[in-house]
């Protein structure tokens, strides 16, 4: 039914959301903490860099990476200085776009986690005398993996939805940069409307699976504070 | 009491006013949509400036893909005159009973350059034919330009070996070479020419279908004003301004 060519494309979909879903969720958690915990005034700073994507349309994120990417400016020169050929069209390009672009999905659920968590208990813990990273891993985490799951979903299935950018910074690479969103344009651009159906199909039944599961969480969370 | 009154006025005033300005606009100077392939686009501006300047009448051009413009134009966007980049989505319009064939006319022809801006000296075809790097070309699934460059390395034994990167388009070949993120590629004369650059060399017409731009009519109401605009481009002036941007 699908093509040898739809299936890379579903297989690059999914290296590059796994990938970023797991470079976000290291990064995200401190990030998230220091943004729900600092005082500085430098937070609503970073808090608005972070929530950039947001609002920004993906065309100029795209086309100030396409310029960063060059080998005539700093980032695209450094990289060329340890590799063969240039980070745009490349899937390491990607990842990286990938991550600044879904940066505030994974942010965002943490962080308002992060502000609702009752200090109480992280004073009771502390007089039992748990140290930070028992205190991270016996009461924070557990207590929050509803919210971890959330986020770690909403920035899988944000990157699986990326069109603008990889548009911009992709260049259609088949098993590269060809992911599925872009194959589904190409597919309607070639008038192969057939190709075109199943993909969107795919795509559409699986983000609605993501959210169907994303709520379904958050009513299971609700329920469980509402009979506490 | 009195400040009320003025208020009232002022407001009866403006809408009337606005009103009476939208109906001469509607009747007197209805403009011209216009559907444009990319690589037209900015030749297209100027022959609408002229055109509007000689006729008074106003005309609006969207540019995009010719694919885009033609999935747009199928499902009824409010376009008079389509202009595409190449022949093949003007004649599916046709048979899909959307247009008249006879409102049909060729008003450009593309060609095609091998552009490499990080040498000295203007390339020569044999710098093309031993260039090894990545190539920005346009999509050959469906932009013009990009089947034609298909082509190209075709006849040139060149398609198995070489490496793309495939623009959306060709502007944004364009646009992956001057970013200097590609080092050469297969782009639009005109695109070199309104941008000013020389290292190019243009390649020989031979080596691919020639990239004929046709147009079509779409509104044919009694303004005739989208027929007015077809006589304009193929105009000797207008045919003579489109060769000195880069098409044949």
């Amino acid at each position: 039914m699908l093509t040898a060519g739809d299936y890379q494309a579903i297989w690059l979909t999914l290296k590059l959301a796994s990938l970023t879903t797991l470079l976000l969720m290291i990064m995200a958690p401190p990030l998230a903490w220091w943004l729900a915990r600092s005082q500085t005034k430098i937070r609503p700073l970073v808090e608005s860099l972070v929530a950039l994507p947001l609002i920004l349309p993906p065309t100029v994120l795209g086309f100030y990476l396409l310029i960063a990417f060059s080998p005539e400016h700093f980032l695209g020169e450094w990289w060329l200085s340890f590799n063969d050929s240039s980070l745009a069209f490349s899937f390491t390009g990607l990842v990286i776009a990938s991550v600044i672009y879904s940066l505030p999905f994974v942010v965002q659920p943490l962080q308002s986690a992060f502000v609702h968590l009752d200090k109480s208990y992280l004073e009771v813990s502390a007089t039992l005398g748990y140290g930070k990273f028992e205190r991270l891993y016996k009461i924070i985490f557990p207590m929050l993996l509803p919210s971890f799951i959330i986020a770690g979903a909403l920035g899988f299935a944000h990157t699986i939805g990326e069109f603008g950018v990889v548009l911009m910074i992709g260049g259609n690479i088949p098993g590269e940069t060809q992911v599925l969103s872009i194959l589904l344009f190409d597919h309607v651009e070639s008038l192969e409307y057939a190709s075109a159906h199943k993909l969107s199909f795919i795509l559409l039944a699986f983000s609605m699976s993501v959210l169907v599961v994303i709520y379904g969480c958050l009513q299971k969370r609700q329920q469980r504070v509402l009979n506490a | 009491m009195n400040r009320i009154r003025l208020i009232i006025s002022f407001i009866l005033i403006s809408l009337w006013s606005a009103h009476s300005f939208a109906l001469a606009s509607t009747v007197k100077n209805k403009p011209l949509n216009i559907a444009v392939a990319s690589n037209f686009k900015l030749s297209a501006q100027h022959i609408a400036h002229e055109f509007t300047e000689i006729s008074g009448i106003k005309v609006n051009i969207s540019s995009a893909s010719t694919a885009t413009l033609y999935q747009q134009i199928l499902r009824g966007a409010p376009f008079d005159v389509f202009l595409s980049a190449d022949q093949k989505h003007i004649d599916l319009l046709i048979d899909a009973n959307k247009v008249n064939q006879e409102h049909e006319f060729i008003y450009a022809q593309g060609r095609l350059v091998f552009w490499k801006p990080d040498i000295t000296r203007v390339p020569t075809l044999q710098d093309f034919l031993l260039y090894d790097g990545r190539l920005a070309i346009a999509n050959p699934k469906f932009a013009p330009y990009g089947i034609a460059a298909e082509e190209t390395l075709k006849s040139i034994k060149k398609w198995q070996v070489q490496q793309y990167i495939k623009g959306n388009n060709i502007n944004q070949a364009y646009q992956f070479v001057e970013s200097k993120n590609v080092r050469a590629g297969l782009v639009a004369y005109a695109s070199v020419i309104q941008k000013q650059q020389k290292n190019y060399v243009i390649i020989p017409q031979e080596w691919h279908h020639p990239i004929k731009q046709a147009g079509i009519v779409l509104n044919n109401d009694e303004t005739k004003h989208a027929q007015l605009f077809r006589q304009f481009l193929l105009s000797e002036n207008m045919q003579k301004y489109i060769k000195s941007q880069g098409y044949n």
